[in-house]
């Protein structure tokens, strides 16, 4: 398993036009924090780590999109589910390899954009809590720079789980790449999409349910989000992890 | 030629795909409603719905008044720089246009202003648009059929139709959204009235509209901005799809082709009149924000010891942008393709 | 030994059926499997090669039902789709370490394996190149060698010559008489001398059933007598045999037109005589020209 999965990482990452992108967005994010006082840089920091969702949404929809669309591009469907290791190993494999895959594009994004940040004050002030920066202005957040980073770092790694699952899934029933690609990053894109209009009517607070808040926590903390919501989103998280990598096994083998 | 690719869309998923997406953003639209001129309805800070219950005639004559003593204010403001000069002049334009300063019912067309241009229609549109133009090539390519297409008589005519299509389906598929909700907003809130009144009855940010625009003149202006916007997304997916191998290699180019304007305004290294000019002609801010730019003065930038309208320097960038697209899919058939 | 029981297998459609009530004993040995395009020969293979589920019967290997074999029955087979493509950023190297993962062998067992066979189909000079940039060919035999990974017991080769030249096509004969003695091999194709010489048995499919089953000898001795060839200078005649009878070849000289014929019946012309019939005959005789259908 640990060579399968190594090898679908391979698979996944080393791509020229992944790899261009990924370097391109590392630039980005390095030089899109400014020097400015340490609150002011700090909060930018968490500002620019839900700016840059976009980029980390298109990087890892790319990889998500092919995992199956291009084995059934290919045929090489076929051979591997004629292997030993061709139907529920490999399923699991492609479902690691892009959580891991995932959480390396995403982490290296927002950890440049923290060293980017740090390095300005030789890493002083890392304990100045939240509620001293502008970004959670009415958060009354006693949590620290620090500890919010960790929290990221964690929330970060789960909404890759939960985002890969659902690119898998959504590669799974497709031929073409540019189908899970679109509706993947539609489906994590739409609080970002819809954020303003959600909030004028009045459901701010249920923003806090969807993935993507909850991968990019500052978002939780800035808005107060209430532990209910949490709560819903640990449902729906659970919910998915258990029925779409079924569904993603189910369509797999029903692609002839 | 173009009969067949529109023929072709139509026999693939994609294409009934992009028919669901289209139907249901017609379907969405019947919800979509901004804050009329009667009323007064906002949220506070711990987003408890606050509401006017004034009638609704007082409500709208005192939003009218207050958008009146704005444009008073500017046209009387003293200041010597040359953006509150041009403010002044435009204040004092805006004045001398205004007929009447009765409320009149503009409700129609409020509605219609924030159903052409909402972000989230302006998003599925983009998605639409993409996912036809970025699979057009390519999926000549996957069938084999390029070289077919390639070494056929008729290869010149099957390209420039592709192109043809980028160019001409963006528009007929936006107006006929546009049309949709002309006639569904008709039933929800009555004839379109007093169009030819003055644009800043419907509009919010009214003191920085750059020209006494009548609602019509407005509507048409932006409507056109927004189709310059679909024609460049779907020529440049196009593109892409011409250049690139697979399907998600165009996507995804495309994608970030619509982010890069956006990403070039973190780059603060770059000249500062470029940056300013990118940060109002960005697809994403267009697409998001686009109240905020359509027939508005923003300022003046510098470009090589030149004074130009800001926006004006917008559009010149957008329809640029266009003709880069066009010329790059003709370069590409001429010297990519077929050689 | 190895032994296929194929019982009464059924693949239905819809309301057509693709693979019809077919019964068949497969031991050691290569098989090949002959019949037009849509007779319902890769739907047979996939079927072998569990990617779809039979609709009635079933396939026991050594006893034992492959559906309850499971992983155990495909850790015994080896399979070669007609068209497969590769992946853009593997060498050859790569591709096969990767198809070996899934075939679940270890690293040291797969690495001795993948330079084995990477010298028996003539790559190992190029292993490390991306395959990506291989010809039809050298695919092809990465293919092979990727079936040949886990040294199967069932060989399941679908078209496996399709696109190849002549050099390649015998490479490719030669290399599965070689390894043919202890595994049972099914090869599909069109390429009737693909399988006339090193074919055990050759098994015929038509409209999705088993025409017939049998070796070189007992197929050839069922066409005794119903290949014939007819000699005229006429060019109306030649028209007219053409469209009477189903025309194996025709042979021009510079006062006359060979005609070689198959038929149940003599055809009445002048110059006719009963020759040797060829495999090739057997393939013109059981399948008309336009015999193809959508399954």
């Amino acid at each position: 398993m640990g060579s399968l999965i190594k090898l679908e990482l391979k698979k996944m990452l080393f791509k020229k036009r992944i790899l261009i992108i990924w370097m391109g967005i590392l630039f980005l994010s390095f030089i899109s924090i400014r020097a400015f006082s340490m609150e002011e840089t700090y909060a930018d920091l968490f500002s620019k780590s839900y700016g840059l969702v976009p980029f980390m949404g298109i990087l890892m929809f790319m990889i998500f999109s092919g995992a199956y669309t291009l084995e059934y591009n290919s045929n090489m469907s076929g051979i591997i589910k004629t292997t030993k290791n061709g139907r529920k190993s490999i399923v699991i494999a492609k479902s690691i390899a892009s959580v891991i895959g995932a959480s390396i594009l995403n982490l290296s994004i927002f950890f440049t954009l923290c060293l980017s940040a740090f390095t300005k004050f030789k890493f002083a002030g890392l304990d100045i809590p939240l509620k001293n920066l502008w970004y959670f202005g009415n958060s009354e957040s006693d949590i620290t720079v620090i500890q919010m980073i960790l929290i990221m770092t964690f929330t970060i790694v789960l909404g890759s789980f939960f985002f890969a699952q659902i690119g898998l899934f959504l590669s799974s029933i497709s031929n073409s790449a540019a189908i899970p690609f679109v509706f993947g990053g539609l489906i994590m894109g739409l609080p970002y999409i819809l954020e303003g209009f959600v909030k004028n009517m009045g459901l701010g607070k249920y923003l806090g349910a969807t993935p993507l808040w909850t991968m990019m926590s500052c978002q939780l903390i800035r808005y107060k989000i209430p532990m209910s919501m949490i709560g819903i989103f640990i449902v729906i998280f659970i919910g998915a992890m258990t029925i779409l990598p079924k569904l993603t096994y189910d369509s797999f083998m029903k692609n002839n | 030629m173009i009969l067949w690719e529109v023929k072709k869309l139509f026999k693939s998923k994609i294409g009934w795909i992009c028919l669901g997406l289209f139907i249901f953003i017609c379907g969405v639209m019947f919800f979509l409603k901004p804050i009329l001129e009667t009323e007064n309805i906002y949220r506070n800070e711990k987003y408890e719905l606050i509401k006017d219950d004034r009638s609704k005639e007082i409500i709208a004559q005192e939003k009218l008044d207050q958008k009146i003593h704005q444009i008073k204010e500017m046209a009387s403001y003293s200041g010597n720089d040359d953006f509150s000069k041009t403010l002044k002049t435009i204040s004092q334009k805006k004045l001398k246009a205004i007929e009447n300063t009765k409320y009149e019912d503009v409700s129609f067309f409020k509605v219609l202003n924030h159903r052409i241009s909402h972000p989230f229609i302006n998003s599925v549109m983009i998605i639409i648009l993409v996912l036809i133009f970025s699979n057009i090539y390519t999926d000549e390519r996957i069938s084999g059929m390029n070289d077919i297409i390639l070494s056929s008589k008729n290869k010149f005519k099957v390209l420039y139709s592709k192109l043809g299509m980028a160019i001409f389906l963006p528009i007929i598929l936006y107006m006929i959204y546009v049309s949709i909700a002309f006639i569904i907003t008709i039933f929800q809130y009555g004839p379109p009235i007093h169009g030819q009144l003055e644009a800043l009855r419907i509009i919010d940010f009214a003191g920085l509209l750059k020209e006494p625009y009548t609602i019509y003149e407005y509507l048409v202006l932006k409507i056109s901005v927004m189709m310059v916007l679909l024609i460049t997304v779907s020529v440049f997916s196009s593109l892409f799809s011409f250049v690139t191998k697979t399907s998600l290699a165009a996507i995804s180019a495309s994608a970030l082709f619509i982010g890069f304007g956006k990403v070039i305004t973190l780059m603060r290294f770059l000249p500062h009149s470029f940056l300013t000019i990118m940060s109002t002609s960005n697809y994403i801010d267009i697409m998001f924000h686009m109240e905020q730019f359509i027939g508005m003065y923003l300022g003046h930038v510098h470009i090589l010891g030149i004074n130009v309208d800001r926006i004006q320097m917008c559009n010149i960038f957008l329809l640029c942008m266009l003709g880069i697209g066009i010329a790059g899919c003709i370069f590409t058939f001429k010297k990519f393709l077929t050689k | 030994m190895n032994i296929l029981e194929i019982k009464n297998l059924t693949k239905t459609y819809g309301n057509k059926n693709a693979n019809d009530n077919i019964t068949v004993t497969l031991e050691n040995g290569l098989y090949g499997l002959l019949g037009p395009n849509g007779a319902g020969k890769t739907t047979f293979m996939k079927q072998i090669t569990t990617l779809i589920e039979p609709s009635k019967g079933e396939i026991i290997y050594n006893g034992k039902n492959i559906k309850e074999l499971n992983e155990e029955y495909r850790a015994v087979l080896g399979y070669l789709p007609q068209e497969f493509g590769v992946y853009k950023n593997f060498s050859a190297q790569q591709f096969l370490q990767y198809v070996a993962a899934l075939k679940g062998m270890n690293k040291k067992q797969a690495k001795n394996k993948i330079k084995e066979l990477l010298e028996l189909v003539g790559l190992y000079e190029v292993r490390n190149k991306a395959v990506d940039k291989f010809s039809g060919g050298m695919k092809r035999r990465v293919g092979i060698a990727q079936a040949l990974l886990n040294d199967p017991k069932i060989l399941v080769l679908d078209e496996p010559t399709a696109g190849l030249d002549p050099q390649e096509r015998a490479r490719f004969r030669n290399l599965l008489s070689q390894i043919s003695k202890d595994k049972i091999i099914i090869l599909s194709t069109h390429i009737i001398s693909d399988i006339e010489s090193i074919a055990k048995e050759t098994i015929m499919i038509k409209d999705g059933a088993m025409l017939m089953k049998g070796n070189h000898k007992e197929i050839l001795s069922g066409m005794e007598g119903k290949v014939y060839c007819i000699k005229t200078s006429n060019e109306n005649e030649v028209m007219e045999i053409q469209n009477s009878y189903k025309v194996v070849n025709i042979q021009r000289s510079i006062d006359h037109v060979e005609l070689r014929v198959v038929s149940d019946k003599m055809p009445r012309y002048e110059n006719v005589e009963i020759i040797e019939p060829k495999f090739e005959d057997v393939y013109m005789f059981y399948f008309d020209l336009e015999n193809t259908r959508e399954v």
